[in-house]
């Protein structure tokens, strides 16, 4: 084989008419002059030849036998559970959605739990004594109350 | 596949008649063993049957059952189960003539004086395919006993057609250097 000759590289594809026309008549061409390259392609051929020659193995007698008998199984699982169909069918949007949702009560509860700084946190724990008694030192905080209720529930 | 798709049992029984010697000769080709390679085709056969609902024809019905052969296949060689199994075959010779032998092969790479004959040929070319990668082996198979276009090769392993061309390309060259130490460049 010519390792220098470029054109090697494409006698595969040349050989199962994989080129296109233009880039395959450049090969015919090339051909036509390089014995080393003539050589190659006549050796990828005889390869071919020999997997074309290997003898396909005839089915034992009793393959037909065996393969409608797992067949016949397969009928028998599936008039068994008539069902199962709908869950191979339907398990993954069923479960995607179900991924989804946890996702997002996770993201919801854990952003929550973020927005509620620890002072914010006792403040809204000790909403009604605080208020009761008027010992919250942040009067703003009071007229927020909603925001505080929220922020008690979220806690 | 459509008129089976549709509840005509007999549909899959032609379509079974018809390609199950070509699917037990690709199977073979490629695990090197007639016993296995009858397994696998059923195997095919049976998915192609559980299938057959979720079927839409975007290629010929061949290229697609090529695609799950070669899945199977594919599969098959990946499991730790698959070179015992082919090890136990080999202690029984009669049972299939594919019989790839790594051991000798590694042993011995100048292959003895009845090298020539028919079936020996056989051995030799089997043996030299299941050395090949396992992608690289599925390409060059499809292309050439089967006769897939690169792109029909490409959507059945999952690869784009430079690709194939690639796999393909190697495939040979590793095939030709392997044979050529059997038979020399240019017998017949």
């Amino acid at each position: 084989m010519n390792s220098i000759c470029k054109v090697d590289a494409l006698l595969s594809a040349y050989l199962d008419g994989e080129l296109p026309a233009r880039q395959s008549a450049e090969v015919e061409r090339h051909l036509a002059d390089c014995e080393a390259c003539r050589r190659s392609l006549q050796a990828l051929q005889h390869t071919d030849t020999h997997l074309r020659g290997m003898a396909a193995p005839e089915p034992s007698a009793d393959f037909d036998r065996r393969f409608w008998q797992k067949v016949a199984a397969v009928e028998k699982e599936t008039q068994r559970s008539p069902w199962s169909g709908f869950w191979l069918k339907g398990w993954r949007p069923i479960l995607a959605g179900g991924l989804a949702g946890l996702v997002a009560a996770v993201i919801i509860y854990h952003h929550g739990r973020q927005a509620l700084g620890p002072e914010e946190l006792f403040i809204a724990e000790h909403m009604e004594f605080l208020k009761n008694y008027e010992l919250l030192g942040n009067l703003e905080m009071l007229e927020q109350w909603d925001a505080m209720e929220s922020m008690k529930e979220q806690s | 596949m459509l008129q089976f798709k549709a509840g005509d049992q007999r549909a899959f029984q032609h379509l079974f008649d018809k390609y199950k010697r070509r699917v037990i000769g690709y199977c073979n080709r490629y695990c090197g063993h007639s016993t296995v390679a009858e397994d696998l085709a059923q195997e095919t056969f049976l998915r192609v049957y559980r299938a057959a609902q979720h079927y839409k024809p975007k290629a010929r019905f061949s290229t697609w059952l090529f695609k799950i052969a070669s899945n199977v296949c594919l599969n098959e060689i990946r499991k730790p189960i698959y070179r015992q199994r082919l090890e136990s075959l080999q202690a029984s010779p009669d049972q299939d003539r594919n019989l790839p032998d790594h051991a000798a092969m590694d042993a011995n790479p100048i292959q003895p004086d009845h090298l020539f004959e028919a079936h020996e040929r056989q051995a030799m070319v089997a043996q030299a395919i299941t050395r090949l990668p396992k992608t690289q082996r599925a390409a060059l198979l499809l292309r050439v006993n089967e006769e897939f276009s690169y792109r029909e090769i490409g959507a059945q392993i999952g690869r784009s057609e430079g690709h194939v061309k690639t796999l393909i390309y190697r495939g040979r060259q590793q095939l030709r250097k392997a044979l050529s130490a059997y038979f020399g460049e240019n017998d017949e």
